[in-house]
């Protein structure tokens, strides 16, 4: 029972992950597109 | 009287001749699609079939230099595959998973911020892609592997893989989510936990879908064209390291087909290879379309 109800702690954490990976990816694609547009990443 | 029912039937006849008419108009509108499609299979078929009845066997070597009249196909053929592989390597697991929250446990507004930045990230142009690739992550490819040029397989396949994301994490959470509620219920109902519901119910009726999500992410990482052209280095060569430079087939007819004149091998084989890249996805395509028959009516439309 314990361990079930660790599990049901860890998962949400752990899937938190790839979907944090693809919002950093949108925005670095953005950011750096972007940065690059305007002129200040060269 | 007599007059009257003539008039009637009349009437009616106009009517249906109309109606039938609208069918008609709309049938021949609908079929276009079908028409035109069927115009391009033939053309490129037509066309890239003389590339095979005169280089032969030649079409499936090992060595591909248009400039120099040598157009093995093997090369590209594995260079494609192999870039496509190690791109849906890194976005299945991170697409599959990110659906998962996304549909299962990400509060609503996480849900609400989330959605639309994967939507955009399937509206950015290719060439967006590309350009991001030549300066941002080629750089680093070169920096932490060591190598003379970030132009590499790797490279390819790392951008492919975001390319690829927004159809997985799409698609799979619309499944996920189209699971009807009777089902998490009954489990639950039974004692199992969330974690339980979802690994033992949710996941396997969803499964077909996010099979034929990553069959559709397939079949858009393998017809990329400027962004697979710009990062993967363009050189024809079979090899099982992505730290390599490679070349793809979408690419391959980038470069070449500009400069090959009319009547020219190089035109035909351009084509011949629009026929190998039309039969891969096709088949991919088929695959998917049997997949999805799976899912049970009424759990899950796609």
């Amino acid at each position: 029972m314990r361990q079930r109800r660790i599990w049901e702690k860890i998962v949400p954490l752990a899937l938190s992950i790839p979907a944090s990976i693809v919002v950093l990816t949108f925005l670095v694609v953005v950011v750096v597109v972007g940065l690059r547009g305007i002129g200040v990443l060269s | 009287m007599k007059r009257s029912r003539t008039y009637k039937e009349l009437k009616y006849l106009i009517r249906r001749l109309a109606k039938d008419r609208v069918v008609a108009a709309l049938s021949a509108v609908s079929s276009l699609p079908i028409f035109v499609l069927l115009l391009i299979i033939i053309f490129i078929t037509w066309q890239g079939l003389t590339a095979f009845r005169m280089l032969g066997l030649e079409m499936f070597g090992f060595r591909w230099d248009a400039e120099y009249g040598y157009f093995g196909a093997t090369p590209l053929i594995f260079g494609s595959i192999t870039v496509v592989a190690g791109a849906l390597l890194i976005a299945i697991p991170i697409g599959v998973l990110s659906a998962i929250f996304l549909a299962e446990y990400a509060p609503h507004w996480l849900r609400d911020v989330v959605k639309p930045m994967v939507e955009l990230l399937a509206a950015i142009p290719s060439i967006i892609y590309g350009v991001f690739a030549l300066v941002f992550v080629a750089p680093i490819i070169k920096e932490v592997f060591s190598l003379p040029s970030g132009l590499v397989a790797l490279t390819s396949s790392m951008i492919l893989s975001i390319m690829t994301l927004p159809t997985i994490v799409s698609i799979s959470s619309e499944t996920i989510s189209a699971v009807p509620k009777e089902y998490r219920r009954a489990s639950i109902a039974l004692g199992a936990t969330h974690w339980q519901t979802v690994k033992g119910v949710v996941i396997p009726t969803a499964a077909p879908g996010i099979v034929a999500s990553i069959i559709l992410g397939f079949g858009r990482a393998i017809g990329e064209t400027v962004a697979v052209a710009l990062a993967i280095g363009a050189r024809a060569k079979v090899s099982w390291s992505l730290l390599e430079p490679m070349h793809a087939l979408t690419a391959a007819i980038i470069y070449v087909f500009p400069e090959a004149a009319y009547g020219e091998m190089s035109w035909y084989v351009c084509f011949g290879l629009g026929v190998i890249l039309f039969a891969i996805t096709f088949t991919v395509n088929t695959i998917a379309s049997f997949i999805l028959r799976k899912v049970p009516r009424g759990v899950i439309q796609l």
